[in-house]
């Protein structure tokens, strides 16, 4: 079993009669509840070669369906599916930093300086749901955190039938691997907007929630970071959430070329970035209807068909409050607005610390202050669903 | 033969004028304060990263403004050697600088500097000045080295 941490669903791994776990499986999806949603039979064959201390693993996958049909045969080359990345280098690329979603080596350097190493399988992956630049991993062959051996014959841990020496179901090592992402990369937001519509929305719980990030944590009232010139930064957060089915989104906008913003006093082009994992300081969470809630993802795609940035008129505060105000029947978000240094002086500026402030006062006066969350010192978002094909 | 003798010494001299322009003291402050940052949200000059850290006294800006005074006065009061020398710190000073301004961004919040084209080629343009700058006062910091053992 592959429990997957602060995940609704454990994967388990059920391996055939006289065959190696490592490759040949069933992968079981299972919900809280426990019940399996979805089930998958693979059959995968490669092996490990390193060359200067890099190791990959190349070979070949076949995923089936339950029922036998065939879903993915696919090669794998350097540790990608590449069916599922049509693009052969995506995933070395800086600008899409990809984790392979199937197989990460491990390299263990013991005491005495013998390398060994171990190959690693992101079983996620293995339904098409990568992570992208981030996942967990489990051991292909298995290993396990109580006793027993790592090679499975039969139905358990030793020997042939369903008998488990652990006694019950026998739980893998799972490693959480990130790819440290150096710079924001530029999201296609019409997909990771699309993933929504999977989810049922009868009887769906949506949310929006607007989060902000000010430049210096213990002072609320600077514009500026001055060690690095950051302003901070304001984004959204979308959930839309049926039975054992989330998405969530969390989504900034930006200009697409940071060194343009003080060049030129005009409009830039804009991208819109994954602020997954980012840090915020206050926060304001919005329940909306369904019907409401594809009302605010209509607002978010028209306006990613236009939108250009301005640090002054039009930023990532301005666009974050423009969605968020734009759910029906509450009452709008008014911020005050700041001269900034760098900012024209007859246009006074949405800024982070304006937004920081509202919810400050208005937590405060117990203005809706059940769901304004202001943080001690400081807090990081959960992580995106991601982008749906 | 003359014509050669006279391509040859314009050629030479161009060369030498751009040997200078590009060694000159001006060139390397005017190239370090045009530094393209481009952070997440806003970007510009490097010299205004620097005006923008003296009010909260950030340690690059203070070295930033340390070493381009050291330039200025190097190049307008100090005599040789003393003025190669000073030169050569205060080149130190300004690349510290840049340097205690990235790696005192622990967010990375400027790192798509080092990905983007143009601000990439105006760090690129002070990094060859700042060698051509180095460089050049190594030799001449020798030449004066060398000639003040020859006269003892």
């Amino acid at each position: 079993m592959t429990r997957l941490h602060n995940s609704r669903f454990d994967l388990l791994k059920i391996p055939f009669v006289g065959k190696n776990v490592s490759n040949e499986f069933i992968l079981l999806k299972i919900d809280s509840s426990g019940n399996f949603s979805k089930g998958l039979i693979i059959s995968i064959t490669g092996k490990t070669t390193g060359i200067d201390n890099r190791y990959s693993y190349n070979g070949h996958i076949n995923i089936d369906f339950l029922n036998r049909v065939n879903k993915i045969s696919s090669i794998i080359v350097d540790g990608v599916i590449s069916e599922y990345h049509k693009t052969s280098i995506a995933y070395r690329s800086l600008a899409e930093p990809i984790l392979p979603e199937v197989i990460v080596t491990c390299y263990i350097h013991s005491s005495s300086d013998f390398t060994t190493y171990s190959d690693w399988i992101n079983l996620m992956g293995l339904f098409g749901n990568y992570s992208g630049s981030s996942g967990y991993y489990s051991n292909m062959n298995g290993s396990i955190t109580g006793s027993g051996s790592n090679n499975y014959s039969g139905g358990g841990s030793s020997g042939t039938g369903g008998n488990n020496s652990g006694g019950g179901i026998a739980e893998d090592n799972t490693a959480f691997i990130d790819f440290e992402v150096l710079s924001d990369v530029a999201i296609d937001i019409n997909e990771y907007l699309k993933c929504f519509s999977s989810i049922p929305n009868n009887g769906a719980s949506c949310s929006v929630e607007i989060l902000t990030d000010i430049p210096v944590d213990n002072d609320p009232n600077k514009f500026f970071d001055w060690s690095n010139g950051s302003p901070g930064h304001t984004f959204l957060h979308l959930t839309k959430s049926n039975g054992d089915k989330t998405v969530s989104q969390y989504l900034g906008f930006y200009p697409k070329y940071g060194w343009k913003t003080l060049l030129t006093a005009s409009t830039i082009e804009g991208k819109f970035d994954d602020n997954g994992t980012h840090e915020f300081n206050a926060s304001l969470k919005r329940d909306v209807k369904p019907e409401e809630f594809i009302g605010i993802i209509s607002k978010i795609e028209t306006l990613a068909k236009n939108i250009k940035y301005d640090i002054d008129n039009y930023n990532c505060t301005d666009f974050a409050l423009d969605v968020f105000n734009s759910i029906p029947n509450t009452n709008p978000i008014a911020i005050r607005k700041f001269n900034i240094p760098i900012g024209e002086y007859r246009n006074k500026t949405s800024t982070p610390q304006g937004v920081y402030q509202k919810l400050k006062s208005m937590k405060d006066a117990n203005i809706e202050g059940l769901n304004i969350n202001i943080p001690t010192s400081k807090a990081y978002a959960g992580e995106s669903s991601g982008p749906c094909n | 033969m003359q014509v050669k003798v006279v391509v040859h010494a314009t050629k030479k001299l161009i060369f030498m004028k751009t040997i200078r322009i590009f060694t000159h003291p001006y060139t390397l402050i005017v190239s370090f304060c045009t530094i393209l940052i481009s952070g997440e949200h806003i970007g510009g000059f490097y010299f205004m990263y620097i005006l923008l850290g003296l009010t909260d006294r950030a340690l690059h800006s203070i070295l930033a403004i340390v070493g381009t005074v050291l330039i200025i006065i190097s190049h307008v009061k100090l005599q040789r050697p003393v003025k190669f020398i000073s030169n050569l710190i205060a080149l130190a000073i300004m690349i510290l600088s840049i340097f205690v301004f990235f790696y005192q961004d622990k967010e990375n919040y400027n790192i798509e500097t080092f990905y983007q084209v143009v601000p990439l080629v105006m760090m690129g343009f002070f990094f060859i000045v700042s060698i051509a700058f180095a460089i050049n006062n190594a030799i001449l910091l020798f030449n004066a080295y060398n000639i003040s053992k020859n006269l003892q």
